[in-house]
């Protein structure tokens, strides 16, 4: 009987202990959606950039619109060490600056894909050379897609 | 009411069986005692990526014949290094239970199948250190998350074996069905609760192979009282 049941318990043990490792399949950046626009009236209207450069202050060498000649939406990486960061728009020949400020928190994505860091209440200061006004759709920062910003620009 | 009384009838009918079937066997010797024992099964987790540094006791009773009373104890150290994190948990558990043979045995046969029913819990902290977040504009960011402190309830049902190898010496095996009753629900979930397993499942499966030790403290007399009957009437 003794041998019976060891040769019962090694069967059971090759039979187990398979395991896989599941990959990560959910979207890592975190970045703040932004989309400019123009009144035209009532209505707004999608607003297409070209020749246009936006960069970090403090980051002069590197170009978030780098390869870009021309666009209509832009995704700001806020700045994970701090509470704010600022960047610089130029556009015409007129330069602004945005300011965004949040709060930070880090969330797990998964175990798969490891940590994320979140940025809510989302608040905007700018200049107005060529920004008309900013709209804050969404104040949380996160790893969607969801627009989190209107930059309404100045029709000339 | 009427359902109480039911679960309260069967209950003690089981627990009347064993001593009525205690009747019906010969005069023989059962060692009774506390086993003492240690699961093999943690110190698997050494070998394993990521290892998981732990290590498991038990200890039971026979209090009526074929019932046991079991205790099993444990802990366990888990670090899971990920290239942008390490998560750490370390954590303890105790579970309570009762097995129950199922086979007949022989008078003075200690070998047992059986099945049990049991609760767990235990107390673990968990936190990840350092967790880096990445950003190749600005620049990354290393922070850490926690330690978080949990207490999870669930309730094992399992099954297995155990033969005597030697006298008082046992060998055994048994698997568990685990049912997660109660995680605290605080962020992050955890990755994996010490004693139940992995934590994204309400429900885990999960083995014990024991080697344990019976101090033969206690010996029982089957059937001494009906031979000395036997006895009685001859005269």
């Amino acid at each position: 009987m003794r041998a019976d049941l060891l040769l019962v318990l090694t069967v059971f043990l090759m039979t187990t202990g398979c395991q896989y490792a599941p990959k990560c399949l959910e979207p890592y950046d975190v970045t703040l959606h932004a989309r400019f626009v123009t009144l035209a009236g009532t209505q707004e209207k999608d607003t297409l950039l070209q020749n246009a450069d936006i960069y970090g202050i403090g980051r002069e060498d590197s170009l978030i619109t780098a390869g870009k000649e021309s666009f209509s939406k832009i995704d700001f990486p806020p700045d994970p060490n701090r509470n704010h960061c600022s960047f610089i728009f130029r556009y015409n020949g007129l330069y602004d600056t945005l300011v965004f400020s949040y709060l930070r928190s880090v969330r797990l994505l998964s175990y798969e894909c490891g940590y994320i860091q979140e940025y809510r209440n989302l608040k905007v200061e700018y200049t107005m050379h060529q920004i008309d006004s900013i709209a804050v759709v969404d104040t949380l920062i996160s790893n969607k897609d969801d627009e989190n910003i209107k930059i309404y620009l100045f029709r000339h | 009411m009427r359902i109480l009384r039911y679960i309260f009838s069967v209950t003690s009918l089981l627990l009347v069986l064993p001593a009525f079937s205690q009747k019906q066997g010969t005069e023989a010797m059962r060692y009774g005692g506390i086993r003492i024992g240690v699961d093999l099964v943690p110190f698997v987790g050494y070998f394993l990526t990521p290892p998981q540094k732990g290590a498991a006791f038990t200890m039971d009773a026979e209090f009526r014949d074929g019932w046991f009373a079991v205790i099993h104890a444990g802990y366990l150290n888990f670090n899971k290094e990920e290239a942008d994190y390490t998560y750490h948990n370390d954590g303890r558990y105790l579970k309570f239970g009762i097995n129950h043979n199922f086979v007949p045995r022989e008078p003075g046969e200690s070998e047992i199948i059986f099945w049990g029913l049991g609760i767990a819990t235990g107390v673990f902290t968990q936190s990840a250190d350092p967790v880096v977040v990445r950003n190749g504009y600005w620049g990354d960011y290393v922070t850490s998350v926690g330690p978080v402190k949990m207490r999870p309830f669930w309730a094992e049902m399992t099954a297995g074996i155990r033969v005597e190898m030697f006298r008082n010496f046992f060998m055994g095996w048994n698997v568990r069905g685990r049912f997660l009753l109660q995680l605290p629900n605080k962020t992050p979930e955890p990755y994996i609760v010490p004693g139940y397993g992995y934590a994204g499942k309400s429900f885990s499966v999960g083995f014990n192979y024991t080697l344990s030790f019976r101090i033969p403290y206690k010996i029982k007399v089957i059937e001494k009282k009906k031979k000395e009957t036997e006895e009685e009437e001859k005269k």
